[in-house]
């Protein structure tokens, strides 16, 4: 401090209402404590429910620099005796949790910059976007999305810390590399309750639970301040103290703590790959709302070679066929997004099941609307394609996109 | 020593908060015992919407959960310790 600035070097003012003194000034009497650290950190929440709440305000209160929000919902009478964002006149306004949080941890502290997507961890968030945070922060609702933050983050090689509440229970796992994975836990009742939900079409019926479940701000708050604990170490590269590899589950109600080592990583995963950077491909000309066609000449010149297919992890349904009527739809739209809603249009009678008939899991030159972009096929901006070529297999970032990441 | 030596040993149940005192086979696996404890109606299968609980057998003195596999003669387990059942929770408060 009182250095004057180099000539290339950017002013960062921070808002301190007028006064002269650090956010954080506080803090930074602990010897371990790394104010620029801290302030350029990047911090993924995904969902902004009780315990995201409890977790974007430590986080605000931290002076953690940017958070990036992921959540798919509308505020109900029913969040608010757990949200300590959310406000009465919040319910029922044409804005989403993500948002609505954003704004109100700006106002705790105005020097947090924050971006938000509404949507579902499980499509609509590039591999680039979280490729590019120091930390996850899970506080989730279910294991389908807990599933798909392990997958995401084992590929990104990012820590990702999961907080889970129930009455006045709670739990944390921080999963790392290595030392611990989501997946690899999952018994055969988690992988049946997993099947079943995917099976819903609705983002909500695969994400949310029916508020049947008692949850508390007491247990919210505890486990929230852990993750974000957790957080914070993290980002300071504190990997000794950290409780990676380990599990920690309370119970309030009885006074019981118990901290545990997480179960062994197995030799066998599907989470198991982590892109190296050398492997990936910065493709600055690729942008996610390119035309597929553009992007997958740009690929075969590229990789030299005319077999180029773009793998997903999800279904682009082609066609639908309502079952009581019989009668067949042509239709381009990623199965995640295709919720209840959406189906209506094709019912012929209210109710009517629609089915698909048709549907690709890949991409290639034979899609049947190259024109399309690949936005419109479910593919986020940032996202990190997988492509395969005649010979290997390939991960090539849409880089091009990279104005995206936008903390405001 | 053989299958049929048993010991005591204390359970106590997250969340109900019950401790009980059970004898169990020195060479038990973690998923038998999860599983004689379940049948006995100590804790719950499913959470109020119906959604399975997966529980851990959790062995607090040395800091690990009692595997599927795994039995109490594996682990070192000895009379008189006491073991937490657990269930791993989903909920986020939505
Ligand atoms: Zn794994």
């Amino acid at each position: 401090m009182g250095d004057k600035p180099k000539k290339s070097q950017k002013l960062k003012l921070e808002n301190t209402g007028g006064q002269k003194e650090h956010w954080d000034d506080t803090f930074r009497l602990m010897s371990w404590w790394d104010a620029d650290r801290v302030k350029d950190a990047k911090v993924m929440v995904v969902g902004a429910g009780a315990l995201g709440n409890e977790v974007l305000k430590n986080l605000a209160l931290m002076n953690v620099g940017s958070i990036f929000i992921v959540d798919f919902d509308t505020i109900e009478y029913a969040n608010l005796c757990r949200s300590v964002l959310f406000r009465t006149e919040d319910i029922n306004k044409n804005r989403f949790k993500c948002e609505i949080a954003g704004d109100r941890i700006k106002d705790i502290n105005p020097n947090v910059k924050v971006q938000t997507i509404n949507g579902d961890i499980m499509i609509d968030v590039g591999l680039g976007v979280m490729r590019r945070m120091d930390v996850i922060i899970g506080c989730l609702d279910n294991r389908i999305a807990r599933l798909f933050i392990n997958r995401y983050a084992y590929k990104v090689g990012k820590v990702w810390i999961d907080g889970a509440i129930e009455n006045l229970s709670g739990q944390l796992n921080v999963y790392k590399n290595g030392k611990s994975c989501y997946e690899c836990a999952l018994t055969n009742v988690d992988w049946e309750n997993i099947r079943f939900k995917m099976g819903c079409a609705d983002i909500a019926q695969r994400n949310s639970t029916q508020g049947r479940v008692p949850t508390t701000p007491i247990s919210s708050s505890i486990i929230a301040a852990m993750q974000v604990q957790e957080a914070i170490k993290v980002i300071h590269g504190n990997e000794k103290q950290s409780m990676a590899g380990e599990q920690f589950k309370y119970d309030g109600m009885n006074n019981w703590i118990i901290q545990f080592q997480s179960e062994p990583v197995r030799e066998e995963c599907d989470s198991h790959y982590e892109i190296k950077e050398e492997e990936l491909t910065h493709a600055k000309e690729l942008r996610s709302d390119m035309k597929i066609g553009d992007c997958l000449t740009w690929l075969e010149k590229h990789f030299d070679d005319k077999e180029i297919s773009i793998q997903l992890n999800y279904k682009i349904i082609l066609e639908i066929a309502s079952m009581n009527s019989e009668i067949s739809h042509d239709i381009v739209i990623p199965e995640p997004h295709f919720s209840d809603h959406m189906q209506t249009p094709y019912q012929k009678e209210p109710g009517e099941p629609i089915g698909i008939t048709k549907y690709v899991d890949m991409i290639d030159k034979d899609f049947p609307n190259l024109e399309m972009t690949l936005k419109e096929v479910g593919i986020p901006p940032l996202h990190i394609l997988t492509v395969e070529t005649s010979e290997d297999t390939y991960f090539v970032e849409l880089t091009g996109d990279e104005s995206f990441l936008n903390f405001k | 020593m053989s299958n049929s030596e048993v010991m005591g040993i204390v359970v106590r149940v997250m969340p109900s908060g019950d401790e009980l005192e059970v004898e169990l086979p020195i060479y038990s696996t973690g998923k038998e015992i999860k599983e004689e404890l379940l049948a006995a109606e100590v804790a719950p299968r499913v959470d109020p919407e119906g959604n399975p609980y997966v529980y851990d057998l959790i062995f607090k003195r040395k800091n690990v959960s009692i595997g599927d596999s795994k039995t109490l003669f594996d682990l070192q387990i000895q009379e008189g310790d006491t073991l937490y059942l657990a269930p791993r929770l989903v909920p986020g408060g939505k």
